[in-house]
C-alpha cells in the first residue's frame, strides 16, 4: 500500500510543474556599452527571477532588475544613466521568456534553450529572442547563461552624448544566473 | 365519389393512393441508403453540428499543446527600489552637469591660454636682457580674471546640481574630477593673490622670485585641472 502511494505521489510531482528560483547572491546580469571615448561594463547582482519547467520541457521564465541596481564603477555616470532611462518612472528592466529544455537531468551537457519572449526596459516592450544554454546540476539547480544584444533606440532610449558623440545603439547585456529548486 | 368494388370485394377506389404512399417510402429509403455514411443534418443544423456516425468512440486525448503565451507573472508585485528617484530632479541635474561640462572645456582652454600667456609675460618681464616690452601683461591680466570668474560659475553649477541619488562610497572617476578640481581652486585662489602680490613688488628684488612663484602655481592649477577633466573625458 505504501508502495503504491509512494509510486503515485512520485506520479503526480513527475505532473507537476518544476519551480526553480533565483540565487541573487550567485546570480549577476552584465550591461556592455560603447563610445568612441569609453568602453562602459556594468553589472547588477539584485536580480530577482522565477522558472516553471513543465513535465514536457516547456519552460516559462521571469526576470526582473532594478535599474538602480546597475553599477558601472562610476557613481556619477550610473546617476546619469538613471536619468536617461527615467528609472523614477520605469524603475525595473523585465524580462519574460518561454522555451523548451531538452531534459533536466543532472549532469548532462549544457543544453540549448532559445527563451522567446518579451523584454521591457525603458517602459517599452519588446519582442526578443534570447538564446541560453542550461545545465542542471544533481540537487535539482540549473545554471543559465547566454547573452542578448539590445537596441537603445528600440526602447526609446535617448543615447547620451559626450563631446557631441553619441553613444552606440547597442546594449550588450550578459547573464549567469543560478537557479534553485524552490522548497 | 362512389366506390368500385372487384368481384373478390376489394374497394379498387384506394389502389392508387397506396401505391403512392409505397412509391414515397421507397424513394426515402434509397436517399437515406445513398447518403454518406457521416451525414450533415444540414438542413436542421448548423454546419459546425457535424454528427460523425462512422465513429462512435471518442477521440483519444492527445498530447497538451504547449503553453507558449506571456501572460503571466511568475514574480508578483515588486518591492519598491532602495532608493527613490525623482525623475525631474536627475534631469535637472544632468541638465545642469551637461553645461558645467561644456563651460568646462572652455574653462580649460582659458586656463591653457592664460598659463602660456604668463609664461610669455614671465619671459618678457624676467627672461632676457632685452628691454621689457609689457605686451603681455595686458592681456594675461584679461585671461587671468576671465578664467578665476569662468571657474568660480563652473564650481557653483556643480555645486548646487542636485545630489547623485545612488552615490556609492567608491573611489571612481568622479572622485578624481573632484579632488583634481578642489586642487585647481586651491591653485587658482593662490595664483591670484601671488600675482596681484608679484605686481605690488615692482622695483623690488624679491619680484622675480614671486613671479616666479605665481608661474609655478600657474603650471601646478593646469595639471590638476588636465587630470580632473581627463578623468572625465578618458
Amino acid at each position: 500500500m505504501n508502495a503504491l502511494l509512494a509510486a503515485l505521489s512520485l506520479l503526480l510531482a513527475a505532473a507537476e510543474p518544476q519551480v526553480l528560483n533565483l540565487d541573487p547572491a550567485a546570480s549577476t546580469v552584465r550591461f556592455h556599452v560603447n563610445h568612441a571615448l569609453h568602453k562602459v561594463d556594468g553589472s547588477s547582482r539584485s536580480v530577482e527571477g522565477k522558472a516553471l519547467i513543465d513535465p514536457d520541457g516547456t519552460v516559462k521564465t521571469m526576470v526582473r532588475i532594478p535599474v538602480q541596481s546597475f553599477d558601472s564603477g562610476d557613481s556619477n555616470r550610473d546617476s546619469h544613466m538613471l536619468e536617461t532611462l527615467q528609472a523614477g518612472k520605469f524603475p525595473f528592466v523585465t524580462f519574460k521568456g518561454v522555451g523548451k529544455v531538452p531534459g533536466t537531468s543532472p549532469g548532462g551537457r549544457p543544453a540549448g534553450v532559445t527563451l522567446r519572449g518579451e523584454l521591457d526596459f525603458h517602459g517599452v516592450k519588446r519582442p526578443v529572442e534570447v538564446p541560453a544554454t542550461v545545465e542542471f546540476a544533481a540537487d535539482g539547480s540549473a545554471r543559465v547563461q547566454g547573452t542578448l544584444v539590445v537596441s537603445l533606440e528600440a526602447h526609446q532610449v535617448e543615447r547620451p552624448s559626450m563631446l557631441a558623440m553619441k553613444l552606440d545603439d547597442d546594449c550588450t547585456i550578459t547573464f549567469d544566473l543560478k537557479l534553485g529548486r524552490a522548497r | 365519389m362512389p366506390r368500385s368494388f372487384n368481384s373478390l370485394g376489394e374497394n379498387v377506389t384506394e389502389r392508387p393512393r397506396r401505391a403512392v404512399s409505397t412509391t414515397i417510402a421507397w424513394v426515402a429509403l434509397l436517399l437515406l441508403a445513398a447518403a454518406p455514411r457521416g451525414a450533415t443534418a444540414g438542413l436542421l443544423l448548423d454546419e459546425a453540428l457535424t454528427l460523425d456516425l462512422a465513429d462512435p468512440k471518442p477521440a483519444a486525448p492527445g498530447p497538451k499543446p504547449a503553453d507558449l503565451s506571456l501572460d503571466f507573472d511568475l514574480l508578483g508585485k515588486p518591492a519598491p527600489p532602495a532608493v527613490a528617484i525623482d525623475d525631474q530632479s536627475m534631469k535637472k541635474r544632468a541638465d545642469m552637469l551637461q553645461i558645467h561640462q561644456k563651460i568646462g572645456i572652455g574653462l580649460a582652454a582659458l586656463t591653457l591660454a592664460t598659463t602660456v600667456v604668463g609664461q610669455l609675460n614671465y619671459n618678457d618681464k624676467y627672461g632676457s636682457n632685452a628691454p621689457v616690452t609689457g605686451k603681455y601683461e595686458a592681456t594675461h591680466t584679461v585671461l587671468a580674471f576671465t578664467t578665476l570668474g569662468v571657474f568660480a560659475i563652473d564650481g557653483t553649477i556643480a555645486l548646487l546640481a542636485p545630489a547623485n541619488p545612488v552615490k556609492r562610497d567608491t573611489y571612481d572617476r568622479v572622485t578624481v574630477h573632484k579632488v583634481g578640481m578642489a586642487l585647481a581652486t586651491v591653485g587658482m585662489l593662490a595664483q591670484g593673490v601671488v600675482g596681484v602680490y608679484a605686481d605690488q613688488q615692482e622695483g623690488r628684488v624679491d619680484q622675480k622670485q614671486i613671479a616666479k612663484t605665481h608661474l609655478v602655481i600657474g603650471y601646478a592649477t593646469l595639471a590638476a585641472m588636465a587630470v580632473a577633466v581627463g578623468a572625465l573625458v578618458f
